[in-house]
This record gives C-alpha cells, sequence and structure tokens, in this order.
C-alpha cells in the first residue's frame, strides 16, 4: 500500500475556468481522506486528476514514490466507484466484477476464485447471477465496489459514493464503507459535498474552496477550529451563525443589536490577530443558551420559526433583520413572536477577520 | 430464359448481409467518435455528414453509374454494397443514442483496463442494440428491395439480385404470363425480411420507441 502526493496540481479547462490551482495535499498510507466541498470547488476534478481520466495542466501527482502525471488510467493500479456506479448494464453482476480481471487477461479459474472471495467480503455472493437491473441502490454499490476492489488496488477512489442512496441507506452505507477501508487498510480518498459524510468516514478531510484547499484537518479539528469564514460556514448542522461586530476599547463587542463585555485577554488576542476593529462573531447554534428574563450580557431577540426534530428542537430567532439559529433540548417550550434573550458561550465562539475572513481567535 | 430465383435469393443475401454488416460496424464506429471523443472539427465533419442527407439519391444516379464504370464495377456486387456503408442517416441515429450513454460508464471501463477499442465493442456495442436492430433491419429491407441500382449495374443474371429476378418474369411486352409464379416468386421473396422481422422484432420496439439509453 502507498499514499499519494499532489505537488502544486492545477487544473484550467478552456482558456481561463480554473478548476484546481495550485493545490497541494498529501494522503498518507491507508489514510481515508475525503475531499469536502460544494458543487463546482474541484474535487471531483481532483479525484479525476489521480485517477488519470483528466490531465493535470500543471503540477505532479505522486502514487507512492512514482509520479504518475505521464501513466494511463489503467497503469496506475487505482479504482474508482463512480457516483452512479457506473455498472455495465449488459453483464451479470458476476460479468460486472470479473470485468477488470478478464481485461487484465486473467485465466477463468482465477477469476472466479477471487471474485467469489471480493463477493463473500461485500455479502453479495447471492447476487453474482443477478442482471445489473434487478439489484437495488445498496446491492449496486457493493457490486461497484466489489468491481474495484477485486484487482486489490494500490489507492481506492470514491466519488459521491452515497449521493445515489437513500437516507436510510447511506447512514449503513457509510459505516460499511469506513468500515471495509479499515479492514483492508487501503489509501482511500472520497469526494463529497455533505459534510457529515466527510466527517463520519473522514480519518481527515480536506475542505476545499474555488479550486484551493482550505483547511485539512481531523473532522473535530475542523469543527473546533475551522481556518476561515468559508470552513466554519460549511462545517456543521446547522451551520454557524455570523454577526458583524466591531471591537470598542478591547473589551466589549458592539453590533447593531447588543453589545457583548468581553474577557480582557480575549480582547487583547484579538487586538493582537486583527487588521482593523471590524470582525464577524462567529457562533454555532449549539453554543447558545436561551433566556426568559434579561441577563448581563445578552441580546434580546424575537423567536421566528421553531423546528423541532425529536432529538433536539431548532429554534430560529430575530437579531435584527438578520435569523440566528439556536439548538435547545426537545422539552423547551417557547412559540413564534415570544421575545427572549440569549447569550454565547464565550469560551466557544470564533472570532473572524472581516476584511481576510480568517479566524483568529 | 428466365433466371432461378434460386439464384438471386442467394445473390440477395450476400449482397444485403455484407452491405449492412459494414454500414452498421462504420456507422456505429463512426457515431461512438463523434458521440464520445472530443476533437478539433468533430461538430463539422457531424455535420457534413448530416449535409449529405440533403441530396437526393436519384440526383446521384448517373455520376454513381460513371463511377463504377470507371472503378471496372460494372456486373459486380461492390457498387450493391460498397456506396450503402458510409450513411449519414444511421451515422446520425448511432450518434445521438451513444451521446446518451453515461461518460462514467466509459471512465469505469477504462479504468479497469479496457483500451477504446474495446470500450466500442465490449460496451458501445452491447448497449446499442436496439440501434443495431432497428438500422439493421430498416437498411436490410432497403437493400434486399432495391431495383433501381442492380438494374443499371447488373446485366449478367448470374448476379440478378431477387427483385431483378422478379422483374424478370415479365414478358418483354409487359404483360404478366404467368401470375401464380409472379405470386409465388414474390412471396418467397419476402419470406427472409418476415423472418429478420420477428428475430429482431424485441429490439425493434426498444429501437423505435426511446432512442436513448436508460437502465435497464
Amino acid at each position: 500500500m502507498v499514499g499519494v502526493r499532489l505537488e502544486e496540481l492545477t487544473k484550467v479547462f478552456g482558456k481561463s475556468t480554473i478548476a484546481v490551482d495550485n493545490l497541494d495535499l498529501e494522503i498518507k498510507d491507508k489514510e481515508f481522506l475525503v475531499l469536502l466541498g460544494p458543487s463546482g470547488c474541484g474535487k471531483t476534478t481532483t479525484l479525476r486528476m489521480i485517477a488519470g481520466l483528466e490531465k493535470p495542466t500543471s503540477g505532479s501527482i505522486y502514487i507512492g514514490d512514482k509520479l504518475v502525471n505521464d501513466v494511463s488510467e489503467k497503469d496506475r493500479d487505482v479504482a474508482m466507484v463512480f457516483q452512479t456506479f457506473a455498472l455495465f448494464p449488459h453483464m451479470s453482476a458476476f460479468n460486472n466484477i470479473a470485468f477488470p480481471l478478464k481485461m487484465h487477461k486473467y485465466r477463468k479459474g482465477e477469476i472466479k476464485k477471487q471474485v467469489t472471495q471480493v463477493a463473500e467480503m461485500l455479502q453479495i455472493s447471492h447476487l453474482l447471477n443477478r442482471s445489473i437491473g434487478q439489484l437495488s441502490g445498496g446491492e449496486a454499490q457493493r457490486v461497484a465496489v466489489g468491481r474495484a476492489l477485486v484487482t486489490k488496488p494500490k489507492v481506492f477512489l470514491l466519488d459521491e459514493p452515497l449521493a445515489n442512496l437513500d437516507a436510510k441507506l447511506r447512514v449503513h452505507t457509510r459505516v460499511f464503507l469506513k468500515k471495509l477501508q479499515k479492514d483492508i487498510g487501503i489509501t482511500t480518498i472520497c469526494v463529497t459535498h455533505d459534510q457529515a459524510e466527510a466527517m463520519t468516514m473522514a480519518d481527515r478531510v480536506a475542505v476545499m474552496h474555488e479550486g484551493k484547499l482550505s483547511q485539512l484537518g481531523t473532522p473535530s479539528d475542523l469543527y473546533d477550529h475551522p481556518a476561515d469564514l468559508f470552513v466554519a460556514g460549511f462545517i456543521g448542522s446547522p451551520a454557524m451563525n455570523f454577526v458583524d461586530c466591531t471591537l470598542e476599547k478591547g473589551s466589549f463587542l458592539v453590533s447593531e443589536h447588543f453589545k457583548l463585555e468581553i474577557p480582557e485577554d480575549f480582547g487583547k488576542e484579538i487586538e493582537e490577530h486583527a487588521t482593523t476593529a471590524e470582525v464577524i462573531l462567529g457562533v454555532r447554534p449549539h453554543d447558545i443558551l436561551l433566556h426568559e428574563k434579561e441577563t448581563p450580557n445578552s441580546a434580546n431577540v424575537e423567536v421566528y420559526a421553531i423546528e423541532p426534530l425529536g432529538n433536539e428542537t431548532i429554534i430560529d430567532l430575530m437579531l435584527g433583520d438578520k435569523i440566528v439559529k439556536v439548538v435547545v433540548p426537545p422539552t423547551y417550550q417557547t412559540s413564534a413572536g415570544e421575545k427572549v434573550w440569549m447569550t454565547f458561550r464565550m469560551e466557544r465562539v470564533h472570532i473572524l477577520d472581516k476584511k481576510t475572513e480568517k479566524v483568529i481567535v | 430464359m428466365r433466371p432461378s430465383l434460386a439464384r438471386a435469393l442467394l445473390n440477395s443475401t450476400i449482397v444485403t448481409v455484407s452491405a449492412v454488416g459494414l454500414m452498421l460496424l462504420v456507422s456505429s464506429l463512426t457515431g461512438f467518435v463523434l458521440a464520445k471523443y472530443k476533437f478539433r472539427g468533430s461538430n463539422v465533419i457531424f455535420m457534413y455528414i448530416l449535409s449529405t442527407m440533403m441530396i437526393p439519391g436519384f440526383v446521384t444516379l448517373i455520376p454513381f453509374y460513371l463511377i463504377v464504370n470507371w472503378l471496372g464495377w460494372i456486373d459486380t456486387y461492390w457498387p450493391l454494397i460498397i456506396p450503402g456503408v458510409v450513411s449519414a442517416y444511421s451515422v446520425f441515429l448511432f450518434r445521438q443514442y451513444i451521446i446518451t450513454i453515461p461518460d462514467q460508464m466509459l471512465d469505469a471501463a477504462r479504468l479497469c483496463g479496457c483500451s477504446e477499442f474495446g470500450l466500442y465493442w465490449r460496451i458501445i456495442l452491447p448497449l446499442a442494440k436496439p440501434v443495431v436492430a432497428a438500422l439493421g433491419l430498416v437498411n436490410a429491407v432497403w437493400v434486399w428491395n432495391d431495383l433501381l441500382i442492380p438494374l443499371v449495374i447488373i446485366h449478367n443474371r448470374d448476379l440478378y439480385t431477387v427483385q431483378l429476378a422478379l422483374a424478370g418474369l415479365w414478358d418483354i411486352h409487359g404483360q404478366l404470363t404467368a401470375l401464380n409464379l409472379v405470386m409465388a416468386c414474390t412471396t418467397l421473396a419476402t419470406l427472409p425480411l418476415i423472418v429478420l422481422t420477428v428475430i429482431v422484432s424485441k429490439q425493434l420496439i426498444q429501437g423505435f420507441t426511446g432512442l436513448s439509453y436508460a437502465k435497464r
């Protein structure tokens, strides 16, 4: 098994559409790395360049220590599962899994042995004689995984592997994929736009935005210590709330609707790192507390909507003309239009520089 | 002397099988390339092929005869087979169908180690079966029933196609002397096409009802 290294990787489509911009990334041996980002951020293009299906405009791709820029996709020893599974509908499940072995001219007996082995591992032995049209989404996906893994590739690539599955199956499959990856110990790169998928499956997540790497880290790193406004807003559900503030006298955060007193050392830290006094206060919905009466350091808000989820409730509050989302226990009682006061868990808030959009504290 | 119907049936079979077989191979390959490979001028080539559909066949009959004569192909099967091999309509239909087959499927096959010709042979062609059936049948009927080109080109009675042989049943005054014979021979001449239609009927319906690839 081997790692994958991308150095200054760039892909430009046409004359000026930059899909991937100077990407440096190292994926360790046996690691499960997720490329996360919104549509059009360049994550699938990156994956396709690693697979050899797209040629980089510039930069280098190493698989192990070998530079593979000019190696054809057949000889890279990588396998890929596509979003649509891309199974061959005119072949049975067995023949789909056997396809790469046939292309590599394995003997008949060997093909049967390998396919049976991989089918047992994926628990699809009973499906081998079925045609692709007779498989459910989850079964088709396992066949696609089987086809990818049967040649024992060095690198395993997954392009939005869960996007075509229903919600329940998605939760089941992400556990399955993660366990499978750990059991075989194969270097895996997975592309997704769904942060829940990324957080649950990945050893490390690379967040991409507009072709660039925004942040690379473990899921908890990204959640607790986002690097910039994009990552802070992208990771976490419901998303982080942002309020524009001004730092006054080093000890007050002042917005249109509230004035927060902050600890002196906190204020100093902000002053040290911020380029101007204009900052953005970022606070996760779980880190806001609601009070029925006014308390020190609180902001007056009006309940706008209530979204009960069963295990918790999301409350949308109007702060001026902005909506702030708060997560509260399901037992919390309130109704739309009610006035409440909110305070922030100050040890959990993030301060971002408004100009650079970087997290400073 | 009347031409032998058995010989004419054999001649027509040779001509139809070769013409349709070659037409399917050339059109599907061209359609595949135009649908799945991006290269400079691919659209121009496609438009050029399509534009040839605007020229009526009868207009080209005299130049066609001159070229065949120049090639020394009078009284051979070649003029009955070769011109039909490049069919703009078939290329168009193959291209439109193949363009709907997802690129991801081809990428998946490439990653499995499949060659570019392998993509055509193992993936595209089996998936394009409905088009193969539909075009195969339509062209087979066309070639089998063609009277004009064989009439212009073929003079040797041993090379008569079935339509020429049927036409030969009329006597020199344009009178039908043996109507029973004409009826029997015409029925026999139609049988192969009926059998072919029955064989490909399932694929044919798919080919005519939904000319796009869909998960089956």
